[in-house]
């Protein structure tokens, strides 16, 4: 089992949740992934909380089949756009929820509008 | 009523697909010498109203030179330019305003008034001038993204609680930076290219 702060392999995929619901708008009409899926909250000072695919199931992952749709993204996009990969298992400090598979893709400025929009378009819906 | 005059301050040329309004140039509307700020005027023979607070632009109508009719008709005419392109996306935008905190199923930022409003009016303004718009979405800090897309080129307009930016997005380049309307020309010369 990976520590907290280990980097998450090159090879592996991740899952990112993004709530579904059509009037929302959050997605896009065809499913794909706005950039606001991929946009960090304020509060998350930059990292983005994802799941490690070999780690965890679509099942697991997506909690709620009718609340949220799952995209996956290879972490090597996600490296190429100079930003990290760790693993953030939890429970820990941040959050009581048993998930070994989380972890965060960290690096993302506040102000930065562009990186989400790129994460956004390399990444697939994934239907389970 | 008081007076209402024309006067030509742009050249730039809009395509519209309204039978009222082909071959039209933008011009600045001025009543009695002053310009009309904030307000999109719509006239007939009979009516004089308000139509539409903009709040990014002086107000620009289009006129038809074709056209050998009282001005007032032209005027009408050119209420039809981009007359409903982005009302989904306007009611979409409205429907916004009940948005709870949590929204997204966790911690979301509810998107407040002011940037729904100012996000409607933008929208709208685009509408104005024929652009038309692909997707409007809420993001998790209370902000809302208005996109434009022309075929790979995207420009995600991003209204924050706090500040308004533009993200351009081109296979050859991306950029972002703080809105100003003085921009809008160059973006959407970019985003048509």
């Amino acid at each position: 089992m990976p520590n907290q702060g280990d980097p998450v392999n090159d090879e592996e995929f991740l899952y990112r949740r993004a709530y579904s619901s059509p009037p929302i708008r959050y997605l896009y009409e065809d499913g794909s992934a706005t950039s606001r899926v991929f946009k960090p909250r304020e509060k998350d000072e930059g990292k983005l909380s994802v799941d490690v695919k070999s780690l965890t199931t679509f099942e697991t992952s997506i909690v709620d089949k009718t609340k949220f749709m799952l995209f996956e993204i290879a972490n090597m996009e996600v490296l190429s756009l100079n930003l990290n990969t760790i693993h953030d298992p939890t429970p820990n400090e941040a959050s009581p929820i048993e998930n070994p598979a989380h972890a965060l893709i960290i690096g993302m400025d506040a102000d930065d509008d562009i990186t989400p929009s790129l994460l956004a378009k390399k990444a697939k819906n994934v239907k389970g | 009523m008081a007076a209402l005059t024309t006067n030509l301050t742009s050249t730039s040329s809009i395509e519209s697909t309204g039978s009222y309004c082909s071959n039209s140039t933008v011009q600045e509307i001025k009543m009695e010498d002053r310009p009309l700020r904030n307000v999109l005027l719509v006239l007939d023979r009979t009516r004089f109203c308000y139509f539409e607070k903009l709040n990014f632009i002086d107000a620009f109508l289009a006129i038809d030179f074709n056209t050998t009719d009282s001005g007032e008709s032209i005027f009408l005419g050119q209420s039809l330019l981009g007359m409903g392109i982005n009302s989904s996306h306007i009611d979409v935008l409205e429907s916004f305003r009940i948005l709870p905190d949590g929204w997204d199923g966790d911690d979301a930022v509810r998107p407040s008034i002011q940037v729904l409003e100012e996000a409607i009016s933008f929208t709208k303004y685009l509408q104005s001038v024929g652009e038309k718009v692909y997707h409007v979405a809420p993001g998790p800090n209370g902000e809302i993204m208005i996109e434009l897309r022309d075929g790979e080129n995207a420009i995600e307009f991003l209204v924050y609680p706090s500040k308004f930016k533009y993200v351009l997005l081109t296979p050859e380049r991306t950029s972002q930076g703080l809105y100003d309307p003085t921009l809008l020309p160059k973006l959407l010369e970019t985003l048509h290219a």
